[in-house]
């Protein structure tokens, strides 16, 4: 009985959304587009659990590009309508079309300037009457009983509200960079939990010199790498120091001549380092104590076995990961 | 031709009060509507149901009709069920029901209402309607009843509406709602079937279904009869029909309470709707008296009492 009651659920559920597809057109076109062209944000409106849906997709158009405002419609009339501006465009979602303070506010809005998107099982209510655009999100039947809590019509405005997000996020081309940009704390979080032998660069992609090489050419290898910075290794790539660009600055400050030096007389002789198997928080904690921007990752016995930059704690697109190496060298250093 | 969409909401599937079996009751009928017209979206009359459609005679369907049309509110859609044993006394019941429309003066929407699988195969049944229509240009709802036409024609291999059959008849701009029993997989393949056209309608013939699962477009509910305003409650409730949100902070706790009842009270009436609901209303004043009930009909009488007891609580 509950298996069979809970996959029913689900099945109207699925119907539910199933049911919108046929119901996408002309409506919901010009809806994109008004979004599109709108130079104001997106502010999303509904009582109860139609608010929690507005504000779900709030998030989610937040997050992919769209600048959006949830505004409480019981708040509005009480002072938050100021949060609205000509050049907003207002969505509002209402199962029945007749929430009453969300008709109270559609008017003032539509006084504003702002122009109005509805989401609603009945196109014909008052809320659709006073939209510019009515996007039908009705369904056929309900999973619970009695209308005690509204179940596949939730369901069918928040799946709606996904279906324009995602059209808006190619319309605008956004990209994996913007949504990066967008989710910082996610990203920082996973990859501060990541050991530092998950993200530091190695091989090729590590700058290194011998001892005894002329700083032109240590010059040459810490442009290459991008990193800001070489590593000094003896024969046997064991650690001996590193030259970091405030090194070469420091140089160049005592004489203008110092391509032929060699980097054993300008460099850092005990940089500072770290385990491969220690936490990326704990690299990110030492580059704060000391203000510096690199560590240089050693065994006991000193070798190198590789170099943790800042950025690749933070996130960059060129990081190396199990054993992936970045794609170009880089720049921004 | 453009048609007045079919109401969205509760249709009281109304008893129907005779005196000697070929007679109406017109007092009753008249408290009877007085009692649940306020409440309801549509009524259905004459129906299988409730309504002891395939009991009644012609002169009886005739007079309810007429009488039922003078005394219900002005512009509540009427709902008449018009099914024969055959084929040929559909078209007659038709033909007579559209002649007492035409000679009223009242006007409302009016609905036809039809089980088509009671006297007609699922093949040609598009062509059936055309030509139903024909002889009275009306609306038509359509009843898919499995339980009903096993009982009437046990040999046919199809009980149930074929999906793509349900899908040519919703192209018709006439044939604008069904009245649903049976499996709810059923139910969704004919919401998909019909889905190109968003005001067609697919009621809950079941009322039980409809406590449970609610189709958002209504109930045909015989359970109105004796509570007319516990059932709008839940059904502006399941369809949403008022704002979201209850006035009052135990809305919740009471649509529940109303939900139980409802299920409480269709279990007594269920076996046999038309016999208990009329002898209950008969104790509620509603009615004379209900004809051919015995006294030593005792389950009914057994019924009628919990049912008394039930809405007096």
């Amino acid at each position: 009985m509950v298996i069979e009651q809970a996959k029913q659920v689900l099945k109207i559920e699925a119907h539910g959304i199933l049911g919108l597809v046929d119901k996408i057109g002309p409506e919901f076109k010009k809806a994109v587009e008004i979004i599109l062209k709108a130079k104001g944000r997106v502010i999303l409106t509904g009582m109860g659990k139609s608010g929690l849906v507005a504000r779900k997709i709030t998030a989610t158009l937040n997050s992919t590009g769209t600048p959006s405002l949830f505004l409480h419609p019981a708040e509005a009339i009480h002072g938050d309508l100021g949060m609205v501006t000509k050049d907003d465009i207002v969505l509002a979602i209402s199962n029945s079309g007749r929430t009453p303070e969300i008709n109270t506010i559609l008017p003032i809005l539509k006084n504003m300037g702002a122009r109005i998107i509805s989401f609603t099982g009945a196109p014909d209510s008052p809320m659709a009457m006073a939209s510019d655009v009515v996007i039908d999100v009705g369904v056929e039947r309900e999973a619970c009983p009695l209308g005690l809590a509204p179940t596949a019509s939730t369901t069918a405005a928040l799946a709606m509200g996904d279906a324009l997000a995602v059209v808006l996020i190619n319309k605008r081309r956004f990209g994996k960079e913007d949504f990066r940009k967008f989710h910082p704390g996610g990203t920082l979080g996973e990859r501060l939990a990541l050991k530092v032998k998950e993200i530091m660069l190695t091989g090729d992609n590590v700058p290194v010199v011998k001892l005894g090489t002329k700083v032109g050419d240590a010059i040459a290898v810490i442009n290459n790498k991008g990193i800001g910075a070489t590593l000094v290794a003896d024969g046997n790539n064991r650690l001996q120091g590193i030259v970091t660009d405030g090194d070469l600055r420091r140089a160049l400050l005592k004489s203008k001549e110092i391509h032929d030096l060699l980097v054993d007389g300008i460099m850092s002789p005990s940089p500072k380092t770290i385990d491969e198997n220690q936490s990326a928080a704990e690299a990110l904690g030492i580059m704060e104590l000391y203000g510096i921007t690199h560590l240089v990752v050693v065994d006991r016995e000193k070798h190198i076995k590789g170099i943790a930059h800042l950025h690749d704690l933070l996130g960059r697109e060129e990081f190396r990961i199990n054993g992936i190496s970045r794609s170009a060298p880089r720049t921004d250093c | 031709m453009a048609f007045q969409d079919p109401p969205r909401g509760l249709i009281v599937d109304l008893v129907t009060p005779t005196e000697t079996g070929d007679t109406v009751d017109i007092p009753g009928l008249e408290r009877l509507l007085e009692k649940v017209s306020q409440h309801a979206h549509g009524i259905l009359i004459s129906s299988p149901w409730a309504g002891e459609g395939r009991k009644l005679g012609l002169k009886v369907k005739k007079e309810l009709f007429e009488r039922t049309m003078a005394l219900l509110p002005e512009g509540l859609p009427l709902l008449v069920w018009i099914s024969g044993k055959d084929e040929a006394e559909t078209r007659r019941n038709l033909v007579a029901l559209q002649k007492v429309t035409e000679s009223t003066l009242h006007d409302r929407p009016i609905y036809w209402v039809d089980t088509p699988l009671l006297y007609h195969s699922n093949r040609g049944l598009p062509t059936l309607y055309e030509e139903l229509f024909r002889l009275a240009e009306r609306p038509f709802v359509v009843v898919n009843d499995p339980a009903s036409v096993s009982q009437v024609r046990s040999s046919i291999k199809r009980k149930n509406i074929r999906t793509s059959i349900l899908k040519e008849m919703a192209e018709m701009d006439f044939i604008l709602a069904l009245i649903f029993l049976g499996t709810l997989d059923r139910a969704y393949n004919y919401q998909k079937a019909v889905r190109r056209h968003a005001s067609f309608r697919i009621y809950d013939g079941d009322e039980a279904r409809f406590l449970e699962y609610p189709s958002l477009s209504g109930v045909v509910s015989a359970g109105a009869n004796l509570v007319p305003d516990k059932w709008r409650a839940i059904t502006e409730s399941s369809l949403h029909l008022t704002e979201e949100e209850g006035d009052y902070p135990d809305s919740l706790k009471q649509l529940w309470e109303i939900g139980q009842f409802l299920h409480k009270l269709r279990d007594i009436y269920f076996p046999n709707p038309p016999a208990i609901i009329k002898s209950a209303l008969a104790d509620m004043g509603i009615f004379g008296g209900i004809p051919g009930l015995e006294d030593d009909d005792q389950d009914i009488l057994e019924a009628k009492t919990d049912i008394l007891r039930l809405v007096c609580e």
